[in-house]
């Protein structure tokens, strides 16, 4: 089987006779720069080799410290968790969204094909993670025996086997892992090289008690050479093995929806768009009686119909549109949303905005009702979990606690900004665009109906913060006023952070980054100072005495606003909406 | 609404989309914007409705500057892309009720949305949601979107290619006509040139970001036949119209 669709010998000799036939003419072709091949966009190449290059040379200087072997490891343990839980989702995008996807239904490919070729691809795609690995487990290591070479090697070999058996077996269920998980595990890694030693030698059984650990913890451990050869051997192979199963039941199963898709009436969901109203009522009551009839029309769909038949059905057509004309006539479906009917935290978000903020807000939410006390009430329910594992369970494994309690953080606020339908991407010639980028949405008015929402979230948040603070105060034994006084600045930092986030929002719809022009050179040197001034005003929050730390708070929050006003300039006359497909 | 393009340039990376185009179409024109596949013309279409910003030149809106943070100009047009932009699990009647409200409206009367729904057989859909819809009724309800905000400005992009069917299609062009007579300004592209002869009031022909011809319909007498011959002759090797 090959990776590609196409034949690449034919591609290059096709190219060939278009630059040909292109010099002779004089016209000017598109040339793709380098660094978007393999369908990835420039600046996640500059942004990934500027992120590992910072990784190594952290990994490098933290190697040289007491325990840094460890707490390396521990680090590529939960970084391989992320990536694990990245590359499923790259996995289920392939299968279900993808250009070739998408496109295979049109082409004689048979979906076992299209299957196995996906799993392939996704499997060679992480043959960087061998040469990580090896690279890693080399240097982990003294020597440069062979012992020392075959216990890298199969060590590497043995976590890309995990790595791919995580991602096959997660791929099915990514519905009900949380979306920021991955980025959780990414931000875990970088804490935990950072971590002073003392704190992470408890916690370092914990973080090889990871899957993606448990190869580190083989090659870090004392045992002789030939045992850690013999048990990665085995790793090797159980992993290998089971990540070839896995695989091969995903393919199986999804191969088996598709050809009872394929014999399966679709039936359209229609119910998530029902209108309310007695004429609604009435036009929903002719439509289920068509539900009721879909034998009779799979029968038409065999048979021509009759005359008498089709002029049955144009009058059955007529009907439900009569009944849809009442209530189309009737105008409900012009009315405002009735905020009083909402659960609470909304009823407070309704009662701060002014009458065109809830119109934004309504946009903004694609017309669906928001859910944030519903996410309010299950970021109560982790945070019980999560204070009740720390106070009840020994020391050692409060660690499940501290991610209960990132639970309930990653619930009960909007970290990146929040969800918003107005901000999906949608098509404009073959281009990408925000869907709000053809509707007078403001940024200004936008931003602020964003910002408040998360205001209120974040207020609604504070008793929780305040339960952390005490949990905190107890476990660290610093008292309570100490405690509390982290909690302010952790306040400090999100509310310094959160314009930022509404920035990256806007930001995201645009291609701001890719279609840069000469005069753009002119502003890095703007953006690096406004980068380092900002990380200087949040290292005062984090670590300068109280009247200090206040006023650096105040100043991250204001250059924080500041940064969003200029990038709203910014993005009202200088880029555009519309992004390259990825 | 009267439209004003100054020298406006767009720039994609080493490709220049448009190049100092310069236009001024006037309240009740109905006007085509013509052009091979990569002239240009839906790159004008989204500098017009602040999708895309201009790398030189402005636009102005009866006189006044025109850029994406404008919104009282904003609320003036409206721009329907070869795929309508709509929240896939809206139906007609929501999508309706969102448009009026960003454009700051006031409710449409709702015995000629029906009329319009029925006209456009989008009836027995009212309750369907756009996921659910083909491309052409997706478009026919953006349509009546449209035409309940009845903007000053109209762009189109292919709107005879959108997979409307015939009764779409001259509900579209009626009720352009009767918008141009009340002095709204329509801007539309297309690659039919006989509907382009026949139903605008002026043509514009785009190539390679340039603007190669701007007149009024059958001004000089163009045929169908001549403007294709134009459009072939601008796609030789060398040719420049």
């Amino acid at each position: 089987m090959r990776l590609r669709w196409y034949d690449a010998a034919l591609v290059r000799r096709l190219r060939r006779a278009v630059k040909e036939r292109a010099e002779r003419s004089g016209v000017k072709g598109y040339q793709r720069r380098w660094w978007r091949a393999s369908g990835t966009s420039g600046r996640n190449v500059f942004l990934l080799l500027w992120l590992s290059t910072i990784a190594i040379r952290a990994m490098v200087e933290r190697l040289g410290q007491p325990m840094g072997a460890d707490v390396v490891t521990g680090s590529v343990s939960l970084a391989l968790a992320g990536i694990a839980l990245q590359r499923a989702k790259q996995l289920r995008k392939a299968l279900a969204l993808s250009f070739e996807r998408v496109h295979s239904y049109f082409y004689p490919v048979a979906e076992t094909e299209f299957l196995d070729r996906t799993f392939l691809r996704s499997a060679v795609s992480a043959w960087w993670l061998l040469a990580a690995g090896l690279a890693l487990f080399m240097v982990l290591q003294e020597g440069n025996s062979v012992a020392v070479w075959a216990t890298a090697a199969l060590a590497a070999l043995a976590d890309v086997f995990m790595v791919l058996s995580l991602v096959y077996a997660l791929e099915e269920h990514l519905d009900v892992i949380p979306r920021w998980l991955a980025l959780g595990f990414f931000g875990m890694a970088a804490l935990w090289l950072f971590t002073p030693s003392q704190y992470a030698m408890g916690q370092q059984s914990w973080v090889n008690a990871l899957p993606t650990g448990w190869m580190n913890w083989v090659v870090t451990n004392r045992w002789p050479a030939e045992s850690k050869i013999v048990a990665l051997t085995a790793g090797v192979v159980v992993f290998g093995a089971t990540a070839w199963m896995l695989a091969r039941r995903r393919c199986a199963k999804l191969a088996g929806d598709f050809e009872r898709s394929l014999s399966t009436e679709q039936e359209i969901d229609v119910t998530q768009s029902e209108p309310t109203g007695e004429g609604a009522g009435a036009a929903w009551k002719v439509l289920d009686e068509e539900m009721e009839d879909k034998g009779e029309e799979l029968d038409a769909e065999v048979v021509q119909p009759l005359p008498l038949q089709a002029t049955w059905q144009r009058q059955r057509i007529a009907t439900i549109g009569s009944e849809w004309g009442q209530y189309v006539r009737g105008g409900e479906w012009l009315g405002e949303w009735d905020w009083r009917q909402m659960p609470w935290l909304e009823r407070v978000v309704a009662w701060w905005l002014s009458k065109e903020e809830k119109e934004t807000l309504r946009f903004l939410t694609g017309g669906r009702v928001p859910q944030w006390s519903n996410a309010w009430k299950n970021s109560v329910i982790a945070l019980a979990v999560g204070v009740l594992l720390v106070v009840v369970v020994p020391s050692d494994w409060r660690i499940l606690g501290v991610l209960a309690i990132f639970v309930s953080l990653g619930l009960g606020l909007p970290l990146l900004g929040g969800r918003w339908m107005a901000m999906d991407p949608g098509w404009i010639s073959g281009k990408l665009s925000p869907l709000y980028g053809v509707y007078p949405l403001g940024y200004g008015r936008a931003g602020r109906v964003m910002a408040k929402v998360a205001l209120v979230r974040t207020a609604a948040w504070l008793p929780l913060l305040v339960v952390v603070a005490v949990v905190n105060a107890v476990l660290q034994n610093v008292g309570i006023a100490g405690s509390m006084w982290q909690a302010a600045r952790a306040l400090m930092l999100w509310l310094s952070w959160l314009p930022i986030t509404l920035l990256g929002k806007f930001s995201k719809g645009t291609n701001d980054t890719t279609n840069l022009r000469p005069s753009s050179v002119l502003l890095v040197p703007i953006l690096i100072a406004a980068i380092v001034a900002m990380a200087i005003l949040w290292g005062g929050v984090l670590v300068a005495e109280s009247g200090w730390a206040l006023a650096a708070g105040a100043a991250a929050i204001a250059g924080s606003v500041g940064c969003w006003a200029a990038y709203g300039w910014w993005y009202n006359r200088k880029v555009d909406l519309l992004r390259d497909r990825e | 609404m009267r439209v004003q393009i100054e020298k406006v340039s767009k720039r994609f990376g080493r490709v220049w989309a448009l190049e100092e185009i310069s236009l001024e179409l006037q309240p009740g024109q109905i006007v085509c914007v013509l052009g091979a596949n990569g002239a240009g013309k839906t790159t004008l279409l989204n500098c017009l409705a602040g999708v895309a910003a201009p790398s030189g030149g402005r636009i102005l809106y009866d006189g006044e500057v025109f850029h994406r943070g404008k919104l009282d100009l904003r609320r003036r047009l409206m721009y329907l892309p070869d795929f309508p932009l709509a929240f896939a699990r809206m139906n007609v009647l929501e999508h309706i009720a969102m448009c009026v409200r960003l454009f700051e409206r006031s409710d449409p009367d709702p015995e000629k949305v029906a009329v319009l729904l029925e006209q456009l057989s989008l009836l027995p859909l009212t309750g369907m949601p756009f996921s659910a819809m083909s491309r052409g009724q997706v478009y026919k309800s953006a349509l009546v979107g449209l035409l309940a905000v009845d903007p000053d400005l109209w762009i189109f992009d292919e709107p005879l290619a959108s997979g409307m069917d015939p009764m779409g299609i001259a509900v579209f062009k009626k009720e352009a006509r009767e918008a141009a007579r009340r002095g709204k300004t329509m801007v539309f592209t297309t690659q039919i040139l006989e509907i382009a002869e026949k139903f605008a009031d002026r043509i514009c022909v785009l190539d390679h970001g340039g603007l190669r011809l701007d007149r009024r319909t059958g001004e000089r007498g163009e045929k169908e036949s001549e403007l294709e011959e134009l459009l072939l002759k601008l796609r030789e090797p060398g040719g420049n119209g």
